[in-house]
């Protein structure tokens, strides 16, 4: 005890020096008596090192730790080695958060016979990681909308329907399908049937780099929902790697209209408009011939 | 009451059209009445005009199917006409499989498509 009484307050070049330090420090034995506190820490709770000198730490200070298993100075001593961490300092209704640090103190003979603290008050430091934090946030979200706006606009364009004929649509599908882009073209190329009357799609798809099971599903799909429109389709542009894949994945391409070029399928199309012509002009002609 | 559908024979076609409100009673007497009228009239196609139905429930998809595939057994052709894209987004939802009828983007596209297969003497057309 000799040791720690050698350094009271206001005495010695020492104790100025700790007390010029701007942040909390006190001594405590292991009773929890504060031996020794500096102007700093005695200040964070508007008291003077005089004040609490000789009292229970727990007095003084208010924290949710304090006489608890958790209580800082008894786990630096339990553990024989620093203790550190945050809580907060309950002051007059406010609590200040603080980070603090405690270490065993040892006497000449290598018993520990008390502990020192340190703690500084955080406030500001929470504040600028919470404002930090928000911007992370505020960056974060407005490069996931921006990401989202860029993707719509890929969508957007890699899906146009584009009128060739009248009555004719073409779907140039360009990049890999996924089931998001799929539907999107099949509504789109839905609405534009509905919109145009056009009684044939030619899907053409030079631009896909690869077929699965899955973009083939999605394909035969598209197919399937333009023929429920009324419309017949067209599928050009089978590179032969595509082919090789869909004669592998055993795809059912049977009762779907392939040709090899869009051209093909516009000479197709436009062949078997020329020739319709209404069952009503027909039976007009069977009944006047 | 008028009947939510209704039927017209014009020369060898019979035409059906159905209107939104169809409820699962009328679909059954709608079926039967197809199928009588069809026979009496020994038409070579039906065509069904789906253009007033926005909102295609399952049983009015299956009973439609099951009336094609009833129409194909009598020989008989079939053509629905006139489907949303509402429907049609529901149709292939369900799955419901349409193998004995063919589709056409509204009745004078229908008429046309009928008329082709006319032309090519083909007097059976549609059968799936």
């Amino acid at each position: 005890m000799k040791e720690i009484a050698e350094f009271s307050p206001n005495e010695g070049f020492l104790s100025e020096i700790i007390n010029a330090i701007p942040s909390g420090i006190f001594v405590t034995d292991r009773e929890n008596t504060i031996m020794m506190i500096n102007k700093a820490g005695a200040a964070m709770v508007g008291r003077t090192p005089g004040d609490c000198f000789d009292r229970k730490c727990y007095e003084i200070f208010d924290t949710p730790m304090c006489q608890t298993e958790a209580c800082t100075c008894r786990k630096a001593i339990e553990k024989e080695s620093v203790n550190t961490g945050q809580t907060v300092l309950r002051l007059a209704g406010k609590e200040i958060p603080i980070e603090y640090a405690s270490r065993p103190l040892r006497n000449l003979e290598g018993e520990i016979i008390g502990c020192v603290e340190h703690f500084i008050d955080i406030s500001d430091r929470l504040e600028k990681e919470r404002i930090i934090l928000e911007q992370q946030e505020q960056l974060l979200k407005k490069r996931e909308e921006d990401i989202r706006h860029l993707q719509d606009e890929i969508l957007e364009l890699s899906t146009p329907v584009i009128e060739v004929w009248d009555g004719i649509l073409a779907l140039p599908l360009v990049g890999t399908l996924d089931s998001h882009r799929a539907k999107i073209a099949m509504e789109r190329l839905l609405e534009a049937i509905e919109r145009t009357r056009s009684s044939f799609v030619i899907i053409d798809i030079t631009g896909v780099p690869t077929v699965d099971a899955e973009v083939a599903n999605h394909i035969i799909q598209t197919i399937d929902a333009a023929r429920l429109m009324g419309s017949e389709a067209i599928l050009t542009g089978i590179s032969p790697h595509i082919a090789r894949t869909i004669a592998k994945l055993d795809v059912r391409l049977g009762d779907i209209t392939v040709r090899g070029r869009m051209t093909d399928a516009l000479h197709l199309a436009i062949n078997a408009l020329n020739s319709s012509r209404s069952a009503l002009d027909t039976l007009k002609k069977d009944l006047g011939g | 009451m008028a009947e939510p559908f209704a039927l017209f024979v014009l020369e060898d076609i019979l035409l059906i059209s159905i209107q939104e409100d169809i409820d699962d009673r009328d679909i059954s007497r709608l079926i039967d009445r197809s199928l009588v009228t069809a026979k009496e009239k020994s038409v070579v196609a039906v065509i069904i005009d789906m253009q007033n139905v926005d909102v295609v429930d399952s049983y009015l998809a299956s009973n439609i199917s099951h009336l094609a595939a009833s129409l194909s057994a009598m020989e008989i052709g079939s053509l629905i006409v006139g489907l949303k894209v509402p429907a049609v987004m529901t149709l292939l939802d369900f799955g419901v499989s349409f193998e004995h009828t063919d589709f056409a983007l509204d009745l004078e596209q229908g008429l046309k498509k009928i008329g082709r297969c006319i032309e090519k003497k083909d007097s059976r057309p549609f059968l799936g």
